[in-house]
């Protein structure tokens, strides 16, 4: 750290730690990423808004706060950055679009934030992402095109990009993202951090702008599994919380290894996912070939789903303002117009077959394991390919199933680009995921690399 | 689906108009013949979920089916189980 001298807080933990043991403050470190962030975020874009004044302000008060004896718990004293999709008070939300209406939220915080300020967590800025999370990179716009650490040239991945790229480069600790067809968990690979997709419904949505109202969920992001929890635990209703299940060596994880080939995933990904399974099978897991069962027919309809709801959305506002959403956005949102009931049913439909069908799945085995994505992250601003490589992904899965899953770190491709360990469980079956991935980081350090973006003065 | 011979090319132009006109939107021939393309790739997805079979009597997914089975899992042992879990 700048003022003590030592190394940057690897983690939420670790930094709760040092706050606690008096080696660290809050307004330390709050100081600290925001140095980080003058001097990496020109660079990577990973910030909409930063609101400096407040966070150092909160920061002030979460130390008198400890001093007086007041301690909110893991999160105190601890900067965050939030999806600018996500309303926080004292920021304006822009969800990255000139075609935003203004004071969103009624300028208050969204009840995720509330439930994190009330653990002490600090808001240090808004995060990019693209257009309403649904567009694509877009230089013509005024906003930050968020970068990956470990390649600038390359796409963080979306929608929750800047969240991810800011977590690896060290702009904050914790984050939060959105994921509606896998937009927490991508990024997550794609930046080399941990993204937990909750079970639908898990955490309140009031104050998020919606995109898909049957597939959105708030997607908490951090480096590790251990993190996530904390961040996830401090948003969710006390009474929904499940315990731990402790789970031993006997997990069953299912491969759909048929669907992973037809995917075609790249064999740098593919030699990373089969490291992955031999740590896991050292954990006691026992791995099995699985068949998935609809698959693209999913996708499908997440895509139709996602594009009907959006348009529900949006649609008032697009008719009004077409030139003011970017191409990507309006070309996305607006096929929602085009479908008709039936289709829109039907999309509904197979997603009943097709949960039926993994609920039976998961009836032999706790988890299905896959690469996040079965590719590492493309070049910015190949739009066509970056639109090619979302629909092959199997993100979408789990949103349209409404299950949770989790994007662990699982090392680089011969090119240095991290990739992700997807986990899929039940419904509700969060913590295990989390218990899975707290063990899987326990064997691995993938989720301890962090990017080289060369010296911070006054920061390791 | 969009076919590539002329006839089909324009029906399906007239039939982007009518959609576009429904929904409220003016958009310039340009833009109408991009978002065809668009469209096109969308309604192939589509057609992919007719082709599903789906059983009789499948009711359309809900959110509250997920939401609701949290009932299920929180459970007290002897808790009484209702209908509405």
């Amino acid at each position: 750290m700048a003022e003590g001298g030592e190394e940057f807080p690897a983690s939420i933990a670790d930094a709760a730690s040092r706050i606690r043991s008096g080696a660290l403050s809050a307004h330390e470190l709050v100081r600290a990423v925001q140095r980080r962030a003058d001097a990496l975020d020109g660079r990577l874009g990973c910030f909409v808004t930063r609101d400096d004044a407040g966070a150092l302000a909160a920061a002030g008060r979460a130390d008198r706060e400890l001093s007086a004896g007041l301690d909110r718990g893991p999160l105190h004293g601890i900067p965050l950055g939030i999806k600018d999709i996500i309303a926080v008070e004292g920021m304006p939300t822009t969800g990255q679009s000139p075609s935003m209406r203004e004071n969103f939220h009624g300028g208050r915080d969204a009840e995720v934030v509330v439930r994190l300020r009330r653990a002490g967590a600090i808001v240090v800025g808004k995060t990019s992402t693209m257009e309403y999370a649904i567009g694509m990179p877009d230089p013509a716009h005024p906003f930050p095109s968020p970068r990956n650490p470990y390649c600038l040239e390359r796409w963080a991945g979306g929608s929750s990009s800047g969240s991810a790229s800011g977590l690896a480069a060290g702009l904050f600790l914790g984050a939060l993202g959105t994921d509606t067809g896998g937009s927490g968990r991508l990024p997550a690979a794609w930046c080399g951090i941990t993204g937990l997709k909750p079970t639908y419904g898990a955490l309140p949505l009031d104050g998020v702008i919606p995109l898909g109202y049957t597939h959105d969920v708030v997607a908490p992001m951090a480096r590790t599994a251990a993190d996530c929890r904390l961040l996830y635990e401090a948003m969710s209703e006390p009474s929904r919380l499940h315990s731990r299940r402790g789970s031993s060596g006997s997990v069953r994880i299912g491969v759909p290894y048929a669907v992973l080939e037809e995917l075609g995933c790249a064999p740098g990904v593919m030699a990373l996912f089969e490291d992955a399974l031999e740590v896991l099978r050292g954990l006691g897991a026992q791995i099995v070939a699985v068949d998935l069962k609809y698959v693209p027919e999913v996708r499908a309809a997440n895509d139709v789903s996602m594009a009907v709801e959006g348009w529900s959305y949006h649609g008032p506002n697009l008719r009004e303002r077409w030139e003011d959403y970017g191409w990507q956005a309006r070309a996305a949102i607006v096929r929602g117009a085009l479908t008709t009931a039936p289709d829109y049913l039907q999309a509904q439909r197979v997603r009943r077959v097709a949960t039926d069908a993994l609920d039976e799945l998961l009836g032999r085995v706790d988890i299905i394991a896959a690469p996040t994505h079965p590719f590492s992250p493309p070049k910015m601003f190949e739009l066509e390919l970056l639109g090619g490589l979302l629909e092959v992904n199997l993100t979408s899965f789990w949103n349209s199933c409404g299950y949770p899953a989790i994007s662990l770190p699982m090392g680089f491709d011969p090119d240095g680009l991290p990739a992700g360990l997807h986990l899929g469980g039940k419904a509700h079956a969060e913590q295990s995921l989390l218990d899975i991935g707290e063990r899987f980081q326990a064997e691995t350090a993938h989720h301890a690399a962090t990017p080289h973006l060369g010296a911070i003065h006054g920061n390791s | 689906m969009a076919t590539h011979d002329q006839s089909g090319q324009a029906r399906w132009t007239a039939a982007m108009d009518q959609l576009l006109w429904l929904a409220g939107l003016e958009v310039d021939a340009a833009e109408r013949d991009r978002l065809a393309r668009t469209f096109a790739h969308y309604r192939a997805g589509i057609e992919l979920l007719y082709a599903v079979e789906v059983p009789e009597a499948t009711r359309p997914y809900l959110v509250t089916d997920v939401d609701a089975s949290v009932l299920v899992t929180h459970r007290e042992p002897g808790e009484a189980t209702t209908e509405s879990d």
